[in-house]
């Protein structure tokens, strides 16, 4: 169970950031910096750019566990200082540890499955099962946290799910951790072991030039492109349109699990489509919807009850509940909500004993 | 991942997530860039036309690729 646990807890760190952050940066800079809001999203991805294959290379020499371990609590420790740090500079420091950290620990956390689990079918479909009931759970419960009790309260639950993770790893029985042994050839550390080599990395790029893995490496390249718009500007869209953090987080909750049923169709897919081809064609269509979906919201939204799209708000059904059926609070034009997180974030921004002033931009 | 022996499978995943985040470094960047300059909502068509160009070029070369036939 503790095996499993992981993967609900660490593997959908990515998601609930890319909820967090985005409105975090608007608190502190608005809405009208939309450059700055993406260097403070991007930012959180720099170091495990960076470095990835370096933690990997780490994990060969000194045990997945034990490198998932440090930076576990590494990264419940920076998720819990963002309140307290509200300025762009901490705050972009900030996401460079904690993405390192959230990054590394998942890469560890797969290996550390993938290895013990042997790669049981039976196994890895439950492992998946409880990463997508995680990848519902997380982004909805922070979102809940966000808005029911503002900014601070939704950083402290990212903390305390990431301290889950970290438990979760630590709790993995010692018997179940061949693989520890087998990766640790060498168990001391030494300080220039740390130090990345060049030779691991260009070792890692030469793959690229595999046909299967170049293939994999360039659909990864454009699929981000469709899935960053969800987690850096499409919650900015959102939340200038009134909707809520909860909210974002149930949509992404939901696409979660709508991902664990299209994992589980395909292998009856590629029965009729080859591999291949239903990557490029599946990558193809989250990319085309993505846009449109995001976009078609605003054209609808400021003619009130105007249905004049309808196919566009078929879609969006898709995305997004229907406006009739959500709360006053969260109606594209109200304000309110809006009102709310800024009323949270010059509270998060004023330091103790202040009275007022230090209004934010949102 | 079948593509590579069982000592390279943690390269390959590294690289794998070294793409993705470096796509989540360039493309929250690009479309701040664009959205600062044109509006947010050119941002999510520009991104997303990249992204369709850029998968028109993957399936061509897809097609001519022999290892995949």
């Amino acid at each position: 169970m503790p095996i499993y646990a992981t993967g609900f807890f660490n593997g959908n760190i990515y998601f609930m950031t890319g909820i967090l952050m985005p409105l975090w940066a608007i608190i502190l800079v608005g809405p009208e910096e939309p450059f700055l809001i993406g260097l403070i999203v991007a930012s959180r991805q720099f170091a495990p750019v960076l470095f990835s294959i370096q933690g990997g290379t780490l994990m060969d020499r000194f045990g997945a566990r034990r490198i998932m371990l440090a930076l576990g609590l590494m990264g419940a420790v920076t998720m819990a200082a963002f309140p307290q740090f509200p300025f762009v500079g901490a705050v972009m420091l900030l996401q460079l540890l904690s993405g390192f950290a959230e990054s590394t620990c998942w890469i560890g956390s797969q290996a550390l499955v993938g290895s013990v689990l042997r790669g049981n079918p039976v196994y890895a479909g439950r492992l998946s099962f409880f990463l997508r009931c995680g990848g519902f759970a997380g982004p909805l419960l922070s979102g809940y946290a966000w808005h029911a009790f503002g900014p601070e309260a939704g950083f402290y639950f990212m903390a305390g799910w990431i301290f889950c993770g970290w438990l979760a790893g630590y709790l993995v029985p010692a018997k179940a951790q061949p693989s520890d042994a087998e990766l640790t050839p060498k168990p001391t550390a030494k300080l220039r072991d740390l130090v990345p080599r060049a030779s691991d990395y260009i070792e890692t790029f030469k793959m690229a030039f595999i046909p299967a893995v170049g293939l994999m490496a360039a659909c990864t390249m454009v699929r981000q492109t469709g899935s960053v718009m969800q987690v850096s500007f499409y919650p900015v869209w959102l939340n200038q349109l009134g909707v809520t953090a909860f909210d974002i987080g149930f949509m992404v909750g939901v696409s979660h699990i709508v991902s664990a049923g299209s994992s589980l169709s395909v292998g009856t897919y590629t029965r009729w489509v080859r591999e291949h081809w239903l990557l490029v064609a599946t990558i193809g269509l989250s990319v085309l919807f993505t846009p449109p979906a995001a976009c078609s919201r605003r054209r609808s939204a400021p003619a009130g009850r105007n249905r004049g799209h309808p196919a566009s708000d078929h879609r969006q059904d898709l995305y997004l509940a229907d406006r009739d059926h959500l709360p006053a609070r969260i109606r594209p034009g109200d304000q309110h909500a809006a009102d709310d997180v800024a009323q949270h974030a010059r509270s998060a921004r004023r330091p103790a004993g202040q009275g007022g002033g230090a209004a934010g931009h949102a | 991942m079948r593509a590579v022996r069982g000592d390279q499978q943690g390269k390959v995943a590294a690289l794998r997530v070294t793409l993705n985040r470096l796509g989540t470094v360039i493309f929250p960047i690009l479309m701040g860039a664009i959205a600062e300059f044109f509006g947010l909502e050119v941002s999510f068509y520009v991104v997303g036309g990249m992204g369709l160009l850029a998968l028109v070029w993957v399936a061509l070369w897809a097609a001519k690729e022999a290892s995949f036939r």
